[in-house]
């Protein structure tokens, strides 16, 4: 109870130093006015609509307002839109999660047995093979896997579809883009920490007890050396959030990241707050629960 | 036992991503499109935005009107060439300077079966000319009233003499809504499910992907060509690339010049580039302490600059030069300053030299994430006659922000655009403009043309301003754009120069 508690006093300035920083940030970066006006407009005209809209007020006049809705739950208007900016953002968030979610899938799915399969054959061609790709995987921009992964698989040999997001198979490319560089991290870390466990003591034992090798293996290798690889999970699955930015533009993907940059572009400030206070909470969220799920693999950590 | 679970674990997923594969609903639709029917069932377009919104009044972009020109209608529209020709107005007359009268077609109906009268034409134009959180407002602010005469007759009535107003009568802004309808449901409610009477009615919007429209079978010019129309959002360029070559659309806009040739090579597709309404030009301080407020230097730019290199190596061939900014087709273009330029580094460096800058000069240039490849270019060939052009490479927002704030460096280079196809455009060179250019005869010729309801002599008039902007380099012109569409051979297709996708110009190839 106290460390929920903690963690609230936590989050509270935490949310609200962000939503300054926002603020400031895309009120220095553009004026949404002069990308809602025609090219001809005259200075005239700004301020008729600058004043109409209500952004001739100071900055500060501005955040106060902006805050006082805040704290009521109102995330604010959308200029470009003329929607409330949260139902803008709840709309296409599911499509967002969705894809996160399916790229960690990939990454956990492919990185737990190269990991461990590397370690085991430590210091063989295969371990080298491995860590190789793992390096390169870690390397390419997905922005980059992404092109590649269209032209090989779906204009060349056309297996899948191009982009989009109608049906389950729309899935693979985006996720496998999106899950690669995290795979790549992943299978490092497990081969890393897989080593370090199997010289402990109680590996030792286990064997010398007669266990059979792969209960060994499976049972206290694997899941001490689990610890590391769920913190970065953890860390990287908010990270996860600000790569789909990048993919969702690829593969045509309707989710959070394709109307964060245009919000940004066009200055519009509700949208861009209520993105990044989202992004915000799930970070924090993932944080919490990555310590939910130490406990669970290793009862010795406690918190006080 | 862990085996056993490894095994039906793998079974699972193979089941799952075969299941997938069955139930791809591309690949369904498209076995029943070539299975019935004669191909005018569904027609798709892949644009690099989604549209912005279903008001045609609160929108100022290209892409978004393009899809909305379809929905609504207006008094008068333009045709494929670019003329004003009647669309829910049968004739129109001048009444006096500031009174237009318009006779509006009878037996129009509105997609919910409301017909259309002079009420809904007066409703539609006072709601864009008097509500001033609209983005056209500025636009339509310079009528006054309108007045409804009977039925089928209504009169504009506008401030002062406004010769462009059906150049302004004939842009999506000016579409007729059912004013009852409207009234009834709120502005908010009804661009959720909106109403007009042109040949396709919204269907359906679906964020980030896609708007569907379909056939309107009572559409008052016959009944349209195609079932239904998607206009798809494909933002990254390689992808709509992609999918114009696995054939999942007909019209890709805006194809990156890298892939002209790879989609003319492809069977099935071919790339169409038409001229667009958009001007590249290089505009240059004149202000006093400016090397370029010198007529000389801004001469010698000019003369540096070889337009055609640039279009051939950045834009390979899509594109024209020009030194007016009113091109063909628009109003008061002045044609025997299209499609040519002037090329002398020789020259240019004389000129410097007479301008006593035989040590050269240094300009700085402000430039967007746009035009970045073309503004380099531009200062490699500056640099060869001994002008160093220092870039200031800004992101578009910020850079239309310093523009608005005349903010920017000696030196702009910009894109620029003209939506009313007049040229008024060149009142950018009046006195009090973002351009700093100053000179008295230009604003006393753009003052007169732009309340001359004489069109012959208006023409003349912006044909003067033309010559004495190429003579004076108030602007240095550089290039008229075209647009880049990759389009399906089933496809019968000439994109317009106002960028607007009119859906019945479209047919199959027979």
């Amino acid at each position: 109870m106290a460390f929920i508690k903690r963690s609230f006093l936590q989050i509270v300035p935490t949310l609200f130093i962000l939503t300054l920083i926002v603020f400031g940030l895309v009120y220095v970066a553009g004026d949404p006015v002069v990308s809602m006006l025609p090219e001809n407009a005259t200075q005239e005209d700004r301020a008729v609509l600058e004043e109409a809209l209500g952004l001739n007020e100071p900055f500060y006049v501005q955040y106060v307002n902006y805050i006082k809705d805040l704290v009521t739950g109102n995330f604010g208007q959308s200029l470009q839109y003329q929607e409330p900016a949260l139902d803008l953002v709840m709309e296409r968030f599911p499509a967002t999660l969705v894809l996160s979610l399916m790229a960690l899938g990939v990454a956990i799915v492919i990185s737990i047995p190269l990991g461990i399969f590397a370690a085991l054959k430590r210091n063989t061609v295969l371990d080298f093979l491995i860590s190789g790709v793992s390096i390169v995987g870690k390397a390419m921009p997905n922005y980059w896997i992404g092109i590649m992964l269209i032209l090989f698989f779906a204009v060349i040999i056309p297996i899948f579809p191009v982009s989009g997001a109608e049906s389950p198979i729309h899935f693979v490319l985006p996720a496998v883009t999106l899950g690669v560089a995290l795979a790549a991290e992943i299978t490092r870390l497990i081969r890393g920490s897989v080593l370090e466990v199997i010289e402990q003591d109680f590996v030792q034992t286990a064997r010398s007890k007669g266990q059979k090798e792969t209960i060994v293996i499976l049972r206290h290798v694997f899941l001490n050396s689990l610890i590391p690889a769920v913190t970065i999970i953890g860390l990287q699955f908010p990270q996860l959030i600000g790569g789909a930015i990048v993919v969702e533009t690829v593969f045509s993907w309707p989710g959070v990241g394709r109307l964060l940059l245009s919000s940004i572009e066009t200055g519009d400030m509700a949208v861009v707050q209520a993105i990044v206070f989202i992004i915000a909470l799930i970070t924090i969220v993932a944080n919490l629960l990555t310590d939910a799920v130490y406990r669970i693999l290793d009862p010795r950590i406690k918190y006080k | 036992m862990k085996k056993l679970k490894w095994l039906s674990m793998t079974i699972a997923i193979t089941l799952l991503l075969s299941a997938c594969g069955f139930s791809d609903p591309d690949q369904e639709s498209e076995t029943s499109d070539k299975d019935s029917g004669d191909g005018y069932e569904l027609l798709t377009f892949a644009n690099p935005a989604d549209i912005t919104t279903l008001d045609p009044q609160n929108n100022n972009v290209i892409t978004t009107s393009a899809v909305l020109v379809n929905i609504y209608s207006k008094l008068v529209k333009r045709d494929a060439a670019g003329e004003i020709v009647p669309e829910l107005a049968t004739a129109w007359e001048q009444v006096n300077d500031t009174t237009w009268e318009f006779t509006l077609e009878e037996g129009v109906t509105f997609h919910n079966g409301d017909d259309l009268t002079a009420k809904d034409v007066k409703f539609s134009l006072e709601r864009v000319a008097n509500d001033d959180t609209l983005q056209q407002y500025s636009v339509f602010n310079k009528i006054e009233e309108v007045t409804v005469i009977d039925d089928y007759t209504v009169q504009i009535i506008t401030e002062e003499p406004d010769p462009q107003l059906l150049s302004r009568l004939s842009t999506v802004a000016a579409s007729i809504f059912p004013a009852a309808y409207f009234e009834e449901v709120g502005s908010e409610e009804f661009f959720k499910n909106p109403i007009g009477t042109g040949a396709y009615k919204f269907s359906k919007w679906n964020r980030d992907s896609y708007v569907e429209l379909t056939k309107f079978a009572n559409y008052f010019e016959g009944e349209p060509n195609w079932e239904s129309v998607q206009f798809t959002v494909v933002p990254e360029d390689s992808t709509r690339v992609a999918e114009l070559l696995t054939d999942k659309v007909d019209v890709a806009f805006n194809i990156p010049t890298a892939d002209i040739d790879r989609i003319n090579d492809n069977k099935g597709t071919h790339v169409s580039l038409e001229p667009i309404q958009r001007v590249i030009q290089l505009w240059l301080s004149t202000e006093d302490d400016a090397p370029t407020a010198d007529p000389r230097v801004r001469e010698a730019i000019d003369l540096a600059i070889d337009n055609q290199v640039i279009i051939d190596e950045i834009l390979l061939g899509a594109a024209t030069p020009t030194r007016t900014h009113v091109t063909p087709g628009n109003f008061g273009a002045d044609e025997s300053l299209y499609d040519t330029y002037e090329y002398d580094p020789d020259r240019a460096k004389e000129l410097l030299a007479e301008a006593g800058y035989e040590d050269g000069i240094t300009v700085d240039i402000s430039v967007n994430n746009y035009y970045t490849e073309m503004a380099e270019v531009v200062g490699g060939m500056l640099q060869d006659v001994g002008i160093t052009a220092n870039l200031e490479l800004l992101e578009q927002s910020q850079f239309a922000k310093r523009l608005f704030d005349e903010d920017l460096a000696e030196g702009v280079f910009v894109g620029w655009g003209n939506d009313m196809f007049d040229g008024s455009v060149l009142d950018l060179f009046r006195e009090e403009n973002v351009t700093s250019y100053a000179n008295e005869e230009v604003d006393e010729l753009l003052e007169a043309a732009a309340y001359n309801m004489n069109e012959e002599k208006r023409a003349e008039q912006y044909q003067q301003v033309q010559q004495i902007l190429a003579e004076d380099r108030g602007a240095v012109y550089l290039f008229q754009l075209e647009g880049r569409y990759g389009v399906s051979d089933r496809l019968n297709y000439t994109p317009r120069l106002d960028e607007l996708y009119v859906i019945d110009e479209i047919t199959l190839n027979e």
